[in-house]
C-alpha cells in the first residue's frame, strides 16, 4: 500500500510539474505573440505617417508646378483624383490586416505614385520651374518621402513576417488565440520587381 | 573478350554503391544551403565600423582622416550626435538609398533614445553621395537641406577632391545638426554651475572650508601614516579616471526611417 501511495504521489507531482511547464511556456509564447502583434501595429503607424507626409506635400507641390506650367491640366487632374482616392481610406492596423482592403489601398497608393511621377516628368520641360528654389526643395522632399514609404513598408513586412512565423509554426499556433496571419505589402509598380537585391 | 566484361562491370558496381550516398550528400548540401539562405536574406560583404571615418575606398588622406575623426568624436562628446563618414568603391548596382539605410541601421548610428545619427556615404565609382539622416535629426536636417548640402559640394566630388568634399560635407552637416541635442554636463561643469548658484556668503564659507581641508591635508602629509592615507586617496581619484583604449566600441543603436537625400 505504501509503495502504491508513493508511486501515485510521484505521478501527481510529475503531472503537476508538466502542467506547470506547459502553462508557463504557453504564457510566455502568448506574450511573445502579443508583443509581435503590437510591433506590427507600431510599424503600421510608421507606414501611415510616411504616407500622410506625401499626402500633405502634394498641394504645395502642385501649386508650385502650376505657377510655371499652368496648361498641363490633365496631369494636375490626375494627381488631384489619385490624392482624393487615397484620402478615402482611413489607415488603421485593422485595415492593413484585411487582405482585400489592403489590396485596394495599395492600388490607390500606386495610382498616386504614378500620377506624381508623371507630374515630375512634366516639370522637366520647364527650365524656369526646375531652377525655382521652392520647387527644388519640394522635389527633394518628395524623393525623401517616397524613400521613407519604401523603408517603412519594408519594416512593416518584416514585422508581419515575424508575427506570421510565430503564430503559424507549431507551438505558437496553439496559443495564437484566434489571431490570423496578416497580409504584407506587395510590389505594385512593375519596375519595383527589377530592383537590385539589398546587400552590403 | 571475357576480360572486357569485368572491366566494364567494375565502374558500374562502384557507381551503384556510391550513387545513393552521393545523392544523400547532395540532398544534405541542398538542405543546408536552403536552411542557410533562410537565415541570411542576402549575401553580403560585412562592413565593420572602424570609427567615425570609414574610408573603405581609400580616397582620403591620412591627415584629413585624422582631423575628421577627432572632430567627429568631439562633436559626439558635446552633442551626443553621431555623424559617420563611409566611402566605398562600388555598390555593385544597388540603390544608394537602400544601401545607406541598411548600413546605418545595422551599425546603429546615433543614440537609441534620440536616434540622432547621420551617415555620409560616398561611392567612388559612380560619384554618388548620400546623406542618410536618423529619425531624431530629420527636423533640423530635412531632406531639402540635405539635398542642398549635396549640391553645394558637387564640384569637389566632380573633380575627385575627396578630402575637400568630405570635409565640407561634414562641416555643413555638423552646422545643421549642432543645436538639436546637448550632452549631459560633466562633473566639472555640474560643480561650476552649482558653485555659481550659491549665495555670496555660501561661496565664502565653501572657500574657507576648502582651505581648512587643504591645511589638514598638508599637516597630514607631515606625518608618515597621514601621508600614506592622503596618497591612497589621491591615487584612487587619479586611477578612477583612466579610460581603456583599444578597438572601436561601436555606435549607440539609433534608428533610421529613410530620411535624407542623394545626389
Amino acid at each position: 500500500m505504501r509503495m502504491v501511495g508513493m508511486v501515485l504521489g510521484g505521478l501527481v507531482l510529475f503531472f503537476l510539474f508538466i502542467t506547470f511547464v506547459v502553462v508557463s511556456y504557453g504564457i510566455s509564447k502568448h506574450n511573445e505573440i502579443v508583443r509581435l502583434d503590437n510591433a506590427v501595429a507600431k510599424r503600421a503607424g510608421y507606414v501611415n505617417s510616411a504616407l500622410q507626409r506625401r499626402y500633405d506635400l502634394i498641394p504645395n507641390l502642385v501649386a508650385t508646378v502650376k505657377a510655371y506650367a499652368a496648361h498641363e491640366r490633365g496631369t494636375f487632374e490626375a494627381v488631384a483624383k489619385a490624392r482624393a482616392a487615397v484620402g478615402q481610406f482611413t489607415v488603421t492596423p485593422q485595415m492593413l490586416a484585411n487582405p482585400e482592403m489592403l489590396k485596394k489601398f495599395q492600388a490607390a497608393q500606386g495610382e498616386l505614385s504614378s500620377a506624381l511621377s508623371r507630374l515630375m516628368v512634366v516639370s522637366e520641360r520647364y527650365p524656369d520651374l526646375k531652377a525655382n528654389q521652392n520647387f527644388l526643395e519640394l522635389q527633394a522632399q518628395l524623393e525623401g518621402t517616397e524613400n521613407r514609404i519604401k523603408v517603412e513598408r519594408d519594416n512593416y513586412n518584416t514585422a508581419v513576417e515575424a508575427f506570421n512565423n510565430c503564430i503559424g509554426q507549431f507551438p505558437g499556433n496553439i496559443f495564437a488565440g484566434g489571431r490570423t496571419e496578416k497580409p504584407m505589402f506587395q510590389l505594385t509598380t512593375p519596375d519595383a520587381q527589377n530592383a537590385p537585391q539589398v546587400k552590403f | 573478350m571475357k576480360a572486357a566484361v569485368p572491366l566494364s562491370y567494375k565502374p558500374k558496381l562502384t557507381q551503384r554503391r556510391r550513387g545513393p550516398m552521393k545523392r544523400i550528400a547532395v540532398l544534405m548540401l541542398g538542405v543546408m544551403i536552403f536552411l542557410m539562405s533562410g537565415c541570411t536574406p542576402a549575401v553580403h560583404k560585412d562592413l565593420k565600423p572602424t570609427g567615425y571615418v570609414n574610408d573603405f575606398a581609400n580616397v582620403l588622406s591620412l591627415q584629413t582622416k585624422g582631423k575628421l575623426e577627432s572632430d567627429l568624436l568631439n562633436y559626439k562628446k558635446t552633442t551626443t550626435n553621431e555623424v559617420v563618414v563611409v566611402t566605398v568603391d562600388s555598390l555593385d548596382g544597388q540603390d544608394i538609398a537602400d544601401f545607406a539605410n541598411h548600413l546605418a541601421r545595422k551599425w546603429g548610428i546615433g543614440t537609441k533614445e534620440k536616434n540622432n545619427g547621420v551617415l555620409i556615404l560616398v561611392v567612388k565609382d559612380t560619384g554618388k553621395r548620400r546623406i542618410e539622416v536618423g529619425r531624431g535629426l530629420e527636423g533640423v536636417l530635412p531632406d531639402a537641406t540635405a539635398k542642398s548640402i549635396l549640391l553645394e559640394t558637387r564640384p569637389q566630388f566632380k573633380n575627385r577632391q575627396y578630402d575637400e568634399g568630405v570635409s565640407l560635407l561634414v562641416e555643413k552637416v555638423v552646422l545643421a545638426t549642432k543645436g538639436e541635442y546637448k550632452a549631459p554636463p560633466t562633473e566639472e561643469q555640474r560643480f561650476i554651475a552649482w558653485f555659481i548658484s550659491l549665495a555670496w556668503w555660501e561661496k565664502v564659507l565653501f572657500v574657507i572650508g576648502a582651505l581648512i581641508l587643504l591645511c589638514l591635508v598638508i599637516a597630514a602629509l607631515g606625518s608618515d601614516s597621514g601621508s600614506a592615507i592622503v596618497g591612497a586617496f589621491i591615487g584612487g581619484a587619479l586611477g578612477g579616471d583612466d579610460s581603456g583604449g583599444g578597438g572601436f566600441g561601436g555606435f549607440g543603436g539609433g534608428d533610421f526611417g529613410g530620411g535624407g537625400a542623394s545626389d
